[in-house]
């Protein structure tokens, strides 16, 4: 008996010595304030014909979205994106517009509430200033959606995330104030919209000789029918959504967060 | 109080100069086919037919660029001379300088007026943004994407912009046309 515990105990080590040998030892600690998302396939949710799954590799993803005092250092730093400043090719007239000033919050801006009435110019350049980037569509999607391990839980996630984007919303309330999910990562959903660096890219026009058939089916009446997985309604809502953006715009509950590769 | 808020901003939108709507005004620099640098803003002075592309899109891209050939050949010759065609790759890791001169080669693309760029990812996707030019990568090298012709003034403000493959010619060659009425003749005296 003892024996058999001593060759037990023998072979975890040599197990825990070949683990480490073959790399499979914990992962490098994300940078901070990011999570590790795990990469995957990702279908596109309108294929064009022939189009396979997008590969996505692991990526980190900010685990909140960023803040109105972050924006703020970013203007400050930067008054290209001040809001009396901005070019009208890169933000609307909307843009910070719940701000008391170029470089004052107010009180519609409480500073850790996350930032809103932002331009997707406005978000890319903030990532990039901090030397991130929006994460893409695919990773965004990937991040917000963990494998579930039944289809029960499934639908109830899909019922609580349309349920979200069924009420009316008020106040933002301040970043992290949702549970995190499977990865560490908060407020994907029941706080803000948020973009991605190819927001408008899943209607964008089949290259083929006429678009325009594939246009009218992708959004006539409802427009799930073209989808490639009809239970996925929350993330049809959402590229509905964000298909519907200009990257002009500044949005009251659209904001965002950043992503980065691993090195 | 909502309303006289947003006539204020329109009447503000409708006082914001031109200027402000210039791609000129956009940072970040291109590399042109030869592998030289190019700022946009050198573009100022001459209406502008601006396309994004990619050089192994092998259906609709070189349709979108034989129909520019077409507008550039209806143009007179006086007004030929003083536009410029400027193809913008969505796919830069593949369309090298080198495989853009090639292109142009490949097309019969007259190189005193034609311009192809290549610059970074983000940079492109910024562009193409303030284009409302939309295109993603569908695996095999290749992309879904916009088919849109667009129509830059003297001072690189977009004014017009022609999309789809059976739109008729003849109205971009005429906008063209109407952007160079007052314009000084071209150096080359033509």
């Amino acid at each position: 008996m003892s024996g058999s515990a001593g060759v037990r105990a023998r072979l975890a080590v040599w197990f825990g010595v070949a683990m480490l040998a073959v790399g499979a030892g914990p992962a490098e600690a994300p940078p901070p304030g990011m999570q590790r998302v795990p990469g995957g396939a990702y279908t596109p949710f309108y294929p064009v014909k022939g189009e396979q799954p997008t590969q996505v590799a692991p990526f980190y993803l900010d685990m909140l979205p960023v803040t109105n005092a972050q924006m703020l250092e970013f203007v400050r730093d930067e008054p290209a994106w001040r809001r009396s400043q901005v070019s009208p090719l890169l933000a609307d007239a909307a843009y910070l517009s719940h701000w008391a000033g170029d470089l004052e919050l107010g009180a519609d801006a409480p500073p850790d509430a996350p930032a809103t009435f932002v331009s997707w110019f406005a978000a890319d350049a903030w990532c990039r200033h901090a030397g991130k980037r929006l994460p893409t569509e695919a990773e965004w999607e990937l991040a917000a959606s963990p494998p579930v391990e039944d289809e029960a839980a499934r639908a109830e996630t899909e019922r609580r995330i349309l349920a979200f984007y069924a009420r009316p919303r008020g106040t933002l309330p301040r970043v992290g104030s949702t549970p995190p999910n499977a990865y560490g990562v908060r407020d994907l959903h029941g706080v803000i919209w948020e973009w991605v660096e190819d927001f408008n890219a899943s209607f964008a026009a089949s290259d083929a000789r006429s678009d325009r058939d594939r246009e009218l089916e992708n959004i006539c009446g409802g427009g799930a029918l073209g989808a490639a997985d009809t239970r996925r309604y929350a993330t049809f809502m959402r590229i509905a959504f964000r298909s519907s953006l200009q990257a002009s715009y500044a949005l009251h509950h659209l904001g965002f967060r950043c992503a980065r590769d691993l090195p | 109080m909502r309303r006289r808020t947003t006539l204020l901003l329109l009447a503000l939108l409708a006082l914001a100069p031109a200027a402000d709507r210039s791609l000129y005004g956009l940072p970040g620099s291109w590399t042109d086919q030869n592998g030289r640098p190019f700022e946009l803003a050198s573009l100022r002075g001459s209406p502008v037919l601006l396309v994004l592309f990619y050089g192994t899109c092998d259906s609709v891209c070189p349709v979108v660029v034989r129909d520019v050939q077409k507008v550039e050949a209806m143009l007179q010759e006086a007004d030929r001379s003083r536009t410029r065609f400027v193809l913008v790759t969505i796919d830069p890791k593949v369309d090298t300088p080198e495989r853009l001169l090639a292109y142009a080669r490949r097309h019969e693309l007259e190189l005193d007026r034609w311009t192809l760029l290549n610059g970074p990812p983000e940079q492109v996707r910024v562009l193409a943004n303030v284009l409302g030019f939309k295109y993603r990568p569908t695996g095999t090298g290749q992309y879904s994407h916009t088919i849109r012709i667009h129509v830059l003034d003297r001072e690189g403000v977009v004014v017009d912009h022609a999309d789809g493959l059976e739109r008729p010619l003849e109205p971009i060659a005429a906008r063209v046309s109407a952007l160079l009425v007052d314009a000084p003749p071209s150096p080359g005296g033509s």
